[in-house]
């Protein structure tokens, strides 16, 4: 029986004749059917048994299919509960109807809100200046709003020593709230400004103009954010100190800290961050719509576990983004109630004249060392002979008689007979 | 010329046109795949319409991440499969929609043709099917049958080999004269 070899599978040949073959396959599977003539006659056969196939014809769709698919989509009358088994390999995250219309619902309230409190803002800033300033004028130490004005909420008393003018101008319901999930968004009714200032002071009384300094801070309701002091002997001492003080304390704080000592810099700067402020307030109000509503879709969960899953996830990164809002709106207003008052103080140093030690006691001095060197050195001696003197023993007691033998040798040698 | 997962987009973001077009282009492969395997000629109309309206309703979730024919075939197969499931007790065989289908071509070609085909495993003929009817790639076959390209390759293998076979050899041809 002839075995005929084919470098080319005869499934590789069908893959060829179907056009799934690689580029290069395809050239080394055209070159080996030019030569082998009993491939030619089997792609012959295949391509007779495809061209036999197509002898099984259907006949054209018929026209009752094209009317009825083109009117339901001129109509539109396609309803979801007719899908076919949701076995398709795109599975897909559903949700009710209710929820979606929720959810709009809440963006659109979302979108007026938003759209209402920049004119909220600028019809209430010209009247919350004028009270500011008239507040300022009469009393100097308590400056928060009263509750009386229209548009200002009153701080708690407890905190209202802490908090300034701008500090006031924002109410602390989201403080208050604690993290809960219904609480209004913190309401601005006002510029919000960071505010900064940094004084460069040089004394010749350094301790006392510290103490002064600290007293002007704690008079002020401020406190110590960071405080470095340096004191080498031998040269001047050095104060750096970040004090948070009360927005509306720190111009008296700075006015007072001035008449301490030589100014030898001071600068001060503002960084308006309403903007920033609402903004931040409006997505954290946002979030926690979005978490009310994946909680209300849990509790009428009626899907799969895997969406079920899908939700909770989503759930815990809301979650996660609230808290982290929390802080940064919790950030942002501490910055705006306490302004950050940087100190740099120098002291004013006077070199001194050192009296350097007597030369008898030098002396001394010298003579303690080279004693106590001296015993150092016989002690050492000591412990090298102890440590060695063994060994040295042993090999003279070895070597004694062989060398007392070659000298007696030598020396009987040496004497003329 | 748009491609099919360009159109269903366009459909998508509310173009009635592109899906006229698509549907145009997959009317007759659906019709087809649906009347090859059913006896019923009714039955397989019904099934391709509920086949373009599934692809209907799902428009908004549809993603492109596979090739839009794949994805109509792939609902048509799954339609199928219920409606076999229906019809256990009475399954239709390919021998069966010898008397109801209406011969389009060679009546005598294609009862040879709908024998041979009988005759093969179910698998085997169901991949051979889709490639020689719906002229679908490998790839499209693997993704369509979920199984691997190469399972796709060796059982159109052995189809082809078997049909050979049975178009091919003395009898059939005498058969078939």
């Amino acid at each position: 029986m002839a075995i005929s070899i084919h470098p080319i599978e005869q499934e590789e040949l069908m893959a060829y004749l179907d056009g799934e073959v690689v580029a290069e396959h395809a050239t080394r599977v055209a070159k080996h059917l030019e030569q082998c003539a009993e491939c030619r006659e089997r792609v012959m056969e295949s391509r007779a048994v495809s061209e036999q196939l197509t002898a099984w014809q259907v006949e054209p769709a018929p026209s009752s299919l094209i009317e009825r698919v083109t009117s339901v989509l001129q109509e539109g009358e396609i309803k979801p509960q007719n899908l076919p088994p949701s076995r398709s390999r795109f599975p897909q995250f559903t949700l009710p109807r209710w929820v979606w219309a929720t959810a709009g619902a809440v963006c659109l309230l979302l979108i007026v809100a938003a759209a209402s409190i920049p004119n909220l803002y600028r019809s209430r800033d010209s009247s919350n200046r004028t009270a500011a300033s008239a507040r300022l004028m009469s009393d100097s130490k308590l400056m928060t709003y009263s509750p009386s004005v229209p548009g200002y909420t009153a701080l708690p008393a407890s905190r209202s020593e802490g908090k300034g003018v701008l500090g006031g101008l924002v109410s602390d319901k989201a403080e208050s709230g604690g993290g809960g999930g219904g609480e209004a968004s913190p309401l601005v009714t006002g510029p919000m400004i960071v505010r900064t200032a940094s004084l460069t002071l040089l004394t010749r009384d350094f301790d006392k103009t510290r103490a002064a300094l600290e007293e002007v801070v704690r008079r002020h309701c401020g406190y110590n954010g960071q405080l470095t002091v340096s004191s080498e002997s031998g040269s001047a001492r050095n104060l750096s100190a970040t004090f948070r003080v009360p927005a509306d304390q720190l111009d008296a704080a700075t006015s007072e800290i001035r008449q301490l000592a030589h100014v030898e810099q001071e600068s001060q700067g503002g960084e308006e961050v309403t903007e920033q402020y609402v903004d931040l307030a409006a997505r954290l109000s946002n979030a926690r719509r979005t978490e009310q509503t994946l909680l209300d879709v849990l509790d009428k969960r009626t899907g799969k576990l895997s969406e079920v899953l899908e939700v909770e996830q989503e759930l815990a990164r809301v979650r996660e983004e609230i808290e982290r809002m929390q802080a940064e709106l919790k950030g942002l207003q501490n910055r705006v109630s306490f302004s950050t008052l940087q100190v740099e103080l120098h002291e004013d140093y006077k070199a001194q004249i050192e009296i350097s030690p007597s030369v008898g006691r030098r002396m001394w001095n010298a003579l303690a060392d080279g004693v106590r060197s001296a015993a150092n050195s016989l002690v050492e001696l000591a412990l090298f002979f102890l440590n060695v003197g063994p060994f040295l023993l042993l090999w003279a007691l070895i070597l004694f008689f062989p060398a007392r033998l070659v000298w007696r040798r030598v020396r009987a040698a040496s004497v003329p007979k | 010329m748009l491609t099919d997962e360009q159109l269903m987009l366009d459909f998508q973001r509310g173009s009635k046109e592109a899906f006229t077009e698509l549907f145009a282009r997959y009317r007759e492969p659906v019709y087809g795949y649906f009347r090859r395997r059913l006896s019923d000629a009714a039955r397989a109309e019904e099934l391709a319409q509920e086949t373009f309206l599934a692809v209907l309703r799902a428009v908004t979730r549809y993603e492109p991440r596979a090739m839009f024919r794949t994805y109509i075939y792939r609902i048509a197969l799954l339609q199928l499969l219920a409606e076999r499931r229906k019809n256990t007790h009475r399954e239709a065989s390919l021998e069966q929609t010898t008397a109801d289908s209406v011969a389009a071509g060679d009546a005598e070609g294609e009862a040879v043709v709908r024998q041979a085909l009988e005759k093969l495993g179910r698998d085997e003929r169901e991949i051979l099917m889709l490639r020689e009817y719906e002229q679908l790639s490998y790839e499209e076959i693997a993704a369509l049958q979920r199984v691997p390209i190469n399972t796709v390759r060796s059982r159109l293998f052995r189809a082809r080999v078997a049909l050979k076979e049975l178009l091919l050899s003395p009898r059939a041809i005498r058969r078939a004269v």
